[in-house]
């Protein structure tokens, strides 16, 4: 990674990894293969996470870098340039020209190892192009004068000294030996440049075919630039630097792509104001599930929400399928975005960075471990408590099922008052009301850390039963999940 | 010497037994695995799903020859060998039949054809192109060294295969009417195809066919880099090396000038690649000509009975071994019986992976009443009901491949359909909660559900309020029961097993309604585990304390390891003695 993610550019070891768990509670991959800018630049949420901080200097500066993307096509269109370039280096390199086939024309070409022109030509077009946009951000200025000085390098001249000197061996071949070995359904599967010689043969010549022309062109340039590595390592010295910003870029244009599909659904998007650690604010307008638009949802239902200050743990209850997972993982990516530094799923956003997203999450039946599922989601917990702080955003999705109800009940208002006096935020999804009624009693007997909150999913009347409206608000549970109107809905009837 | 089956003996064929949505739940995958050991998991669960049935003499059968082999290695090694010679057949097979214009000579033909069109060439340099193209569609030579090397590389192991049965059943008892079958069947087809003779020929066409690996091409460059003809300058036993000399590790040894890759696939690489080696056919001629004249009449007429026996030899083997597997471990396993009145009635059954790969597997007695029956699981958390449940779901799928069983002893009856329903995961696309799929899954099987037919439930309905999930819970097991349809349930609503026997009261019903719980020992300290399931009435705890303490989940433990943690969390604070409303 580059200039582009970190102020002081290269590599940096992430703040905090989050665990394979929460990547997966929180469904991360598939936001991130969503985000990818192409099926070919891609981002894997391994790398992602690697760029995840709460340094809000990093934040702020990150914002800059995207906010001069969004509002400059130009520097998109130069981005992609570079990109393209960035990767033609980086796979020749290691690739050992693996995708010129198509370059071939006819006969050997040597102009296989023109690549090197073609880098001399792109540096100094680069450099004019950086040149001549208008940034404002410091991460763009600096990757611009990066650029300008690749063009004045010695050991960029350097190179092509290399190039008159490597290729003057394969100037004017007379023969080119290739051998094939054949795999076992005897098809010639494997093959490596045997030798290449000034002298001619006498045996039995064989013609081309078209495509027989066209394959051994493809063929041997394949293998003659198999033999050019000694200048291939010029330009990959030479390039090395500047290579460090493809991550960066492809970061950049993927969230860029992202926020561009949220536009197309008519949602809004914003740049958090960045608060302070200790505030733990988090308040967004508007905020939604950006897994709803990768799932191409009919409707995508907004929420406002606010934490009190100092945080506050709310505990979700409601109608079965009435949202509150998809609420619960709107708090979760919107915060997690916001500490990617890019735009997130709201219309306005408060927001202070955490330390840690701790997710516990119900295990499925298919996770299925020997010592039962109720150790499994303890196992959970205690890794919670293990890695949260006084600064973390703690999600509890219907923790402890595994287990008779009120033990679920007594172990569960011991894990929420443990966070609580902790000073933790975040949501615990429940069907067990007390834990919302009682809250005010247990914000009285534990007067420090975070407040505890409740927050429900509104049901309306529809018909012959009701539906929920996937909407959140304040006020006490109401002592029902509607399990009912779940078997009615899905069209299942008990005798 | 009509065709036949090991597996579907007296021409019977796959039902419609059907298992197909309990894989994940009974974690058949592994068990797969464990099973099938040299098949990937999914290509061991296709194959494991084509031979469920509930046909008791096919299962018979099958059980039968499980014991041949069980009771010699030698059986079992030679099946397994067979089975692989068999693979290999299938593709040789395939590939004699794509290039079968390759056994039927018109060699001068073509060598007429390539002689005009090599002096077309001469003639007309340029536009010679098209003519080229077409020659090569002309692919003779490739379809002529292909077809012969397959079926000389085909033959050879149809006369290996039935040289290793024709030794391994003659010499090893056997007593079974299958192998009893597959040993007449091997005695005349080897009559029948003179392999005797065959077996010599092999032996004389090994002295001077050392096969083809590798061959090199020569492109002559001219002045101007265009590339001008080729040639086929060496053709080798032998592969090239990975090497080339411009590699690290060239000083090792090495062939050419660059490392060995691999060729691009598909595209115009196909005719490419035809060419070349219609053009190594061509060259090498006469040696292919006098190995296809060498052995395209030797006849080997069951080799499609061979091939079809080849693949059930896999199921017998993996079922035997797994039997001397548990054996070695100093476990049971049984011949399974058929039962008529009850769906499982076995002792000692335990689960195989925690046996074979895990610590200490405990075995317990196994019953399941017919036509409606309902087992209520409950029992401490962590003591073993989900490895029990699905113990019972393993034990029904083995039985119904023809598989010995883990069990001291067991009497089963075969069952028209398994369905389970574990406790949902939440599902990707966010369409439907933990609580949705439950509901969906219960539709999808109380419309499939038969008299035949038996549902494992395991901890269901927990995604929703404890009053809910229960009233919920006794409808389905009031239903499956009206439905004849057996079931066992594991849950901890504890409840549920009386409010079911007061909900059927009066009703002849509530004699099939059993309660079984998993028994612990009370001990100072807390509790132990026994994982032995008893006839019991619910308890009315689930012990939850006695697992999460063990990971630290209890007060003291949670405000210790904040507090060291650097938060303070007053962990000193009366106020920690007033949490829970009940305690003040």
């Amino acid at each position: 990674m580059g200039i582009l993610l970190w102020p002081e550019g290269g590599t940096r070891k992430p703040d905090k990894i989050l665990t394979p768990q929460t990547i997966e509670d929180l469904q991360l991959d598939r936001l991130c293969a969503a985000m990818n800018y192409n099926n070919y630049f891609k981002l894997s949420v391994n790398d992602v996470i690697q760029t995840w901080t709460h340094d809000t200097e990093v934040i702020a500066y990150r914002q800059s870098v995207l906010q001069d993307l969004l509002s400059n096509p130009d520097l998109e269109t130069a981005l992609e340039e570079l990109l393209d370039c960035l990767d033609v280096w980086e796979t020749h390199s290691v690739t050992s020209r693996r995708n010129n086939h198509d370059t071939g024309g006819p006969g050997l070409n040597l102009g296989d190892f023109s690549y090197l022109d073609s880098y001399l030509d792109k540096i100094t077009r680069l450099s004019q192009l950086f040149s001549g946009l208008t940034l404002n951000s410091v991460g763009m200025n600096a990757l611009r004068d990066q650029i300008r000085h690749m063009g004045s390098s010695q050991r960029f001249a350097a190179i092509r000294a290399g190039f008159d000197e490597l290729c003057g061996a394969y100037a004017l071949p007379s023969r080119v030996s290739i051998g094939f070995n054949l795999d076992k359904e005897l098809k010639p599967a494997q093959l490596k440049l045997l030798r290449i010689e000034k002298k001619t043969s006498k045996r039995r010549k064989m013609a081309f075919t078209r495509n027989a022309h066209a394959m051994t062109s493809q063929l041997l340039s394949r293998t003659v630039a198999d033999a050019s590595q000694a200048i291939t390592m010029y330009v990959k010295r030479e390039s090395m630097d500047i290579r460090e910003v493809k991550q960066d870029i492809i970061f950049y244009l993927s969230a860029l792509k992202l926020c561009r599909s949220w536009e197309k659904y008519g949602l809004k998007y914003c740049f958090p104001e960045i608060r302070p650690m200790e505030e733990k604010a988090f308040s967004s307008k508007t905020m939604f599930n950006p897994l709803l638009v990768i799932s191409n949802k009919e409707k995508v239902v907004c929420n406002d929400i606010e934490f009190a200050k100092g945080g506050e743990l709310l505990v979700l209850t409601g109608a079965n399928q009435g949202g509150k997972t998809v609420f619960l993982l709107s708090v979760a990516l919107t915060q997690w975005l916001f500490q990617l530094g890019i735009a997130v799923p709201a219309e306005y956003a408060s927001i202070s960075p955490v330390t840690e997203i701790c997710t516990v999450f119900a295990p499925s039946g298919a996770s299925f471990s020997r010592h039962g599922l109720l150790a499994e989601e303890a196992g959970r917990i205690a890794n919670a408590v293990k890695e949260a702080g006084k600064d973390s955003l703690v999600l509890f999705n219907e923790p402890l099922n595994s287990t008779s109800p009120n033990e679920n009940l007594h172990i569960s208002r011991e894990v929420i008052g443990v966070f609580k006096a902790a000073g933790v935020r975040g949501i615990w999804v429940t069907h067990m009301y007390e834990l919302a009624s009682d809250r005010q009693r247990v914000n009285e007997l534990i007067p420090w850390g975070s407040t505890i909150g409740s927050i429900k999913i509104i049901v309306e009347a529809d018909g012959e039963g009701t539906k929920p409206t996937y909407k959140i608000t304040r006020g006490e549970p109401e002592y029902n999940s509607y399990a009912a109107e779940v078997l009615r809905r899905k069209g299942i009837e008990m005798q | 010497m009509g065709d036949f089956s090991l597996l579907w003996p007296g021409g019977k064929s796959r039902d419609n037994t059907d298992f197909s949505g309990c894989t994940d739940d009974l974690d058949l995958g592994r068990l797969c695995s464990i099973l099938f050991t040299s098949m990937p998991m999914a290509e061991g669960l296709k194959y494991a799903d084509s031979l469920l049935t509930g046909d008791r003499d096919v299962l018979t059968a099958r059980h039968e020859m499980i014991d041949d082999l069980i009771a010699s290695y030698a059986l079992i090694d030679a099946f397994e060998e067979v089975a692989s010679l068999v693979e290999n057949m299938k593709f040789y097979s395939d590939g004699v039949r794509d290039n079968i214009k390759g056994l039927t000579g018109g060699d001068v033909i073509f060598d007429s054809m390539k002689g005009f069109i090599d002096n077309l060439e001469k003639l007309l340099r340029k536009d010679a192109g098209s003519v080229f193209d077409e020659q090569e569609t002309n692919n003779h030579y490739a379809q002529m060294l292909r077809a012969t090397i397959f079926t000389y590389e085909n033959i050879k192991a149809y006369h290996k295969a039935l040289t290793i049965l024709k030794n391994a059943l003659s010499t090893n008892p056997h007593h079974s009417k299958g192998l009893a079958e597959l040993q007449q069947w091997v005695e005349d087809i080897w009559k029948a195809d003179k392999l005797d003779e065959t077996g010599k020929k092999l032996a004389e066409i090994a002295t001077w066919w050392t096969g083809i690996s590798s061959f090199a091409v020569d492109i002559a460059i001219s002045p101007n880099m265009d590339l001008q003809s080729f040639e086929i300058s060496e053709i080798n036993s032998r592969a090239y090396s990975k090497t080339g000399m411009l590699d690290r590790g060239a000083e090792d040894g090495y062939d050419g000038l660059t490392l060995l890759y691999s060729m691009p696939q598909g595209g115009t690489t196909v005719p490419y690649q035809e060419y070349l080696l219609s053009e190594l056919g061509l060259s090498a001629k006469a040696e292919l000509t006098k190995l296809r004249s060498a052995v395209v009449n030797l006849p080997f007429t069951g080799r499609l009975q061979m091939i079809s026996l080849g693949g059930e030899f896999p199921f017998l083997t993996s079922a035997a071994r797994l039997c001397l597997r548990l054996k070695e471990k100093g476990l049971p396993f049984c011949r399974p019986e058929f039962s008529d009145d009850a769906i499982i009635d076995a002792e000692g059954v335990y689960m195989i992976e925690l046996a074979l790969l895990g610590s200490k597997a405990v075995a317990n007695d196994m019953y399941l009443g017919e036509k409606g029956a309902a087992n209520i699981i409950t029992g401490a958390n962590s003591s073993g009901k989900t490895t029990y449940i699905i113990t019972a779901g393993q034990l029904m799928w083995l039985f119904q491949l023809g598989c010995h069983l883990p069990a001291v002893s067991a009497k089963l009856k075969p069952v028209d359909a398994l369905f389970t329903l574990f406790a949902a995961g939440e599902s990707d696309t966010s369409e439907d909660s933990r609580m949705g799929l439950e509901v969906i899954r219960i539709g999808e099987f109380k419309k499939k559900m038969t008299d035949r037919s038996v549902v494992l439930l395991n901890e269901p309905m927990t995604s929703t309020s404890a009053a809910e999930g229960i009233e919920i819970c006794l409808d389905l097991i009031c239903d499956m029961m009206k439905a004849g349809v057996s079931s066992m349930m594991v849950t901890h609503y504890n409840e549920i097993y009386a409010m079911s026997l007061e909900r059927l009261s009066g009703s002849d019903m509530a004699k099939k309604v059993e309660s079984y719980v998993m028994a612990i020992e009370q001990t100072d300290g807390g509790i132990n585990y026994t994982y032995n399931l008893i006839k019991s009435p619910p308890g009315k705890s689930s012990y939850a304390y006695a697992v999460v303490s063990k990971l630290g989940v209890t007060l003291e433990a949670m405000l210790a390891r904040m507090q060291s943690d650097g938060v303070d969390v007053k962990p000193d604070s009366p106020v920690w003695q007033q949490l829970h409303p009940e305690d003040v």
